[in-house]
């Protein structure tokens, strides 16, 4: 493995044109991940054909380096404006654009970037450690494990609650019902659909994010006034610097949440959306200052950053040992590769072994070219920011409603995004979390056709297996934790002093 | 009265008759600097996608300075496109790519699905998908036979939600071969072929293009076929003959017929005649392109084409089922 390894890195950095290729492709991502509503799959969809008759290493470090970056780039529009490309970039948006607001959008830009980077080299290592074990490992991760792991991603709703955990579990159970709405997966049965047929497949998560966060977002900066050129003037290249150097302060965290998304790349079908909300969620629910998440907490922005570049890497498993797609972007690439001549299934590492580490080392690099492209451009970025509320508003209303439109490819989710703005509008005004609606939302669904799943093949027996006695462990001791710094912060209360746990 | 008549004849004797060719001008004519809509039932780079992008980049060079903007249309199992091409100005610039799921979901009289596939203006298909049933390398069943005299209900999964063909073709078979099945559902067809591929659930229906690239791979095997002869699985079992009852034949008949029925490119209703013959001949022309064959075949998509009145009679044939058979679909997918 090591001789494999160094031999692609070798080819790599002494080939101009290869290293080129690379910069080229982490340009092209760039601007996908950067426009709302274009992303990686269709940039892969686009450029498939320009791969036909290439040499497959050429044409895979291409693909491999564009699909790599977007999620890099799409954090920007996520932090400045409040609109999300895609669903996995939503979690962004939580911190990020009240980060924003505050004048900080340097330090959360320079924070993104930079947790992006470290996220995607982290999920390439955890591909290439993978390598000897990925059978065995892909065999542990069931139904059973799935269904679990929502329900842990869900018991970080108490987390996301703020100062009120009633109010928080409400607005959680509501994102749940919310989660319902469609076709049962067991039944059939039409639920909340009220006969629209664009209700069937559920509810589209962008359009969801847009109407609860960015347009009451988008409201309040009128009435609050904050969004002038005079704060965005303090922006300096220093803000950017301490927004990496925040990584650094938050390492633990990044590691933790780009293992989890990892992991959870891994699981075909599970998405970006699941891997940034649960580490947003793990964010919160580790932090010494639960309190300052949703006020532009940068923990907030490091966590679903991190998640949603490395679970890139869990995603190549799948694809490149099974031929089963991670993710859609992952199914175009499968494509790409068949094109190229390349036959993904287990014997790929024994077969063509130099070209899965030339894979590895490409996404690390295109991960770090990004940030090296980026960062010295959110500078300039960062100055959209500036411009002041009277203009942004309208101008972030036009993009809202094409983003939505973008994402749900229905006109009708325009009047979804009406109703669920006065939602939005409606938890903010009065101090109501937000987060928990969506985390039901995301992770609802995913925990229910995982439950059916699992008690259709294993009964109540699935409860019993090994890993899933870790996960209800774990579940537990999220929901103890929780209650155990309720209590303290209440003692330090009644004692007159300041939670710092 | 006899006067106006008269005179109506008068002026049909003194037109010229329409020849052919007029007519093909006049819609070459008409499309020339136009843009066509075609919706595609589907996300992006799903199959349906793939066919709709490379078949109309061809349309447009045989197409006068026409251009053709590729909509994909999500959700509700491809309702939502044929929904709106149905709805659409007849006026020969909407057109799309559904998929063949809908034959069932016509039968079934789901509401919501407010057209009829047979009254569409057939213009092509590109592609057949013939079905078979296959398991994972560490599924327990060997052969058929051994799943046909299982003692526990067998574990068929079902893939990108209920109302998808994988979903009733397998509750279809399962009634016309009498097997105690249940269906696990998944959310994607990717989770459900790791679920195969793990051995938690014993087989899954699906077209032979998906399952065969695992076939090759040595992940997968196919246990039986269901009907159409497919190159390379001559020795595989067919599930016609473990059936003899003519109502079961019908069924299966069905589900093969159906699978002949993919990658097909229909326009709305009522279009005008010679501006159908005209796009069938665009289409014709497209898929007998040496450089789309060649585009392709590198892109593994087979092309098995078929057009205008010979597809539109296919439809006309599956979708002309007795009523008993009607009945007995509406059952399996209650």
């Amino acid at each position: 493995m090591f001789e494999l390894l160094s031999a692609s890195l070798f080819q790599i950095f002494t080939s101009p044109y290869l290293l080129l290729t690379i910069v080229a492709a982490v340009f092209i991502g760039s601007f996908f991940g950067l426009v709302p509503g274009l992303g990686g799959t269709l940039a892969m969809v686009l450029f498939i054909p320009l791969m036909i008759g290439r040499d497959p290493l050429y044409g895979i470090v291409f693909l491999i380096a564009m699909h790599a970056v977007v999620h890099t780039a799409g954090s920007i529009p996520s932090i400045l404006f409040g609109i999300p490309g895609t669903g996995a970039d939503a979690a962004t948006v939580v911190d990020g654009l009240p980060m924003t607001q505050q004048g900080k959008a340097g330090t959360a830009l320079g924070a993104a970037l930079f947790a992006s980077a470290v996220g995607g080299i982290i999920g390439g290592m955890f591909l290439l450690l993978m390598l000897p074990v990925v059978t065995p490992v892909i065999n542990l991760i069931t139904p059973s494990e799935y269904f679990l792991l929502a329900i842990l991603g869900i018991s970080f709703m108490s987390a996301v609650s703020g100062s009120s955990l009633r109010k928080g579990v409400a607005v959680g159970c509501l994102g749940l019902c919310f989660s319902f709405v469609g076709i049962s997966p067991q039944s059939a049965e039409m639920r909340f659909t009220f006969g629209q047929i664009f209700l069937w497949d559920g509810l589209d998560l962008v359009t969801l994010v847009l109407a609860v966060f960015a347009i009451p977002d988008l409201l309040f900066l009128d009435r609050r006034k904050k969004h002038t050129l005079e704060k965005m003037h303090t922006y300096t290249l220093g803000h950017v610097i301490s927004g990496i150097k925040m990584v650094f302060v938050h390492r633990w965290l990044a590691f933790r949440t780009s293992l989890l998304g990892a992991v959870i790349g891994l699981v075909p079908g599970m998405g970006g959306d699941v891997a940034s909300w649960m580490c947003y969620g793990h964010a919160v629910q580790s932090s010494k200052n639960p309190d300052q998440f949703g006020k532009g907490a940068v923990e907030g922005v490091i966590a679903p950053e991190t998640a949603n570049n490395s679970k890139e890497g869990g995603a190549l498993i799948p694809t490149l040992f099974f031929g089963v797609p991670g993710s859609n972007g992952m199914a175009v690439f499968l494509l790409a590769l068949t094109i190229l001549g390349v036959q993904p299934g287990p014997g790929l590492l024994a077969e063509q072994g130099g070209l899965v580490t030339s894979l590895i080392v490409t996404l690390v690099l295109a991960n770090l070219l990004a940030v090296a492209i980026l960062l010295p451009a959110s500078r300039y970025l960062a100055q959209f920011a500036s411009i002041p509320a009277g203009t942004v508003i309208p101008v972030g209303l036009v993009m809202i409603v094409l983003g939505s439109y973008l994402s749900s490819g229905n006109w009708e989710y325009l009047l979804i995004l009406y109703a669920m703005s006065m939602l939005g509008f409606g938890l903010k005004y009065y101090r109501w979390p937000r987060a928990p609606f969506v985390i039901g939302v995301v992770l609802g669904a995913n925990a229910e056709t995982s439950y059916l799943q699992a008690i259709t093949i294993w009964d109540y027996g699935f409860f019993l297996k090994p890993l899933s006695l870790i996960l209800i462990a774990a579940i537990c001791s999220s929901v103890a934790v929780y209650f155990w710094r309720r209590r303290q912060e209440r003692e330090h209360q009644r004692a007159g002093l300041h939670y710092d746990v | 009265m006899k006067c106006v008549r008269l005179l109506l004849v008068l002026v049909w004797m003194w037109m010229p008759p329409s020849t052919g060719a007029q007519d093909s001008a006049d819609a070459e004519a008409f499309y020339r600097g136009k843009n066509i809509t075609y919706l595609v039932s589907g996300s992006i780079g799903n199959g349906y996608d793939l066919y709709a992008r490379l078949i109309t980049k061809y349309m447009e060079r045989h197409l006068p300075e026409t251009s053709i903007r590729v909509q994909n249309v999500q959700r509700a199992g491809g309702i939502l496109a044929a929904n709106q091409i149905y709805s659409a100005t007849p006026d020969g610039l909407t057109l799309g790519s559904l998929n063949a799921g809908l034959v069932y979901i016509q039968l079934q009289g789901v509401e919501g699905a407010n057209f009829d596939l047979a009254k569409f203006e057939w213009v092509g298909k590109a592609g057949s998908d013939p079905r078979v049933i296959f398991t994972g390398n560490s599924g327990k069943f060997q052969n058929f036979e051994e799943m046909l005299v299982a003692d526990k209900p067998l574990l068929f999964v079902s893939t990108s939600g209920i109302g998808t063909s994988a979903h009733n073709e397998s509750l279809i078979l399962a009634r016309a071969l009498g097997l105690d099945m249940r269906l696990v559902v998944y959310r994607t067809s990717n989770d459900s072929l790791m679920s195969l591929f793990r051995g938690e659930v014993d087989a899954r229906v699906s077209s032979y293009s998906t399952a065969r690239r695992y076939v090759q791979s040595g992940s997968a095997r196919v246990l039986a076929k269901i009907g159409n002869q497919i190159p390379g699985l001559d020795s595989v079992p067919d599930v016609y003959d473990y059936t003899v009852d003519d109502s079961a034949r019908r069924l299966l008949n069905l589900i093969e017929n159906t699978s002949s029925l993919t990658r097909y490119t229909v326009m709305t209703p009522g279009v005008d005649p010679h501006r159908v013959a005209y796009m069938r001949q665009i289409y014709r022309d497209a898929l007998s392109d040496p450089r789309l064959l060649a585009e392709a075949e590198s892109l593994e998509l087979p092309i098995e084409p078929a057009y205008g009145e010979e597809l539109q009679n296919m439809i006309d044939e599956v979708l002309n089922q007795p009523q008993s058979t009607i009945q007995s679909i509406r059952a399996s997918l209650q």
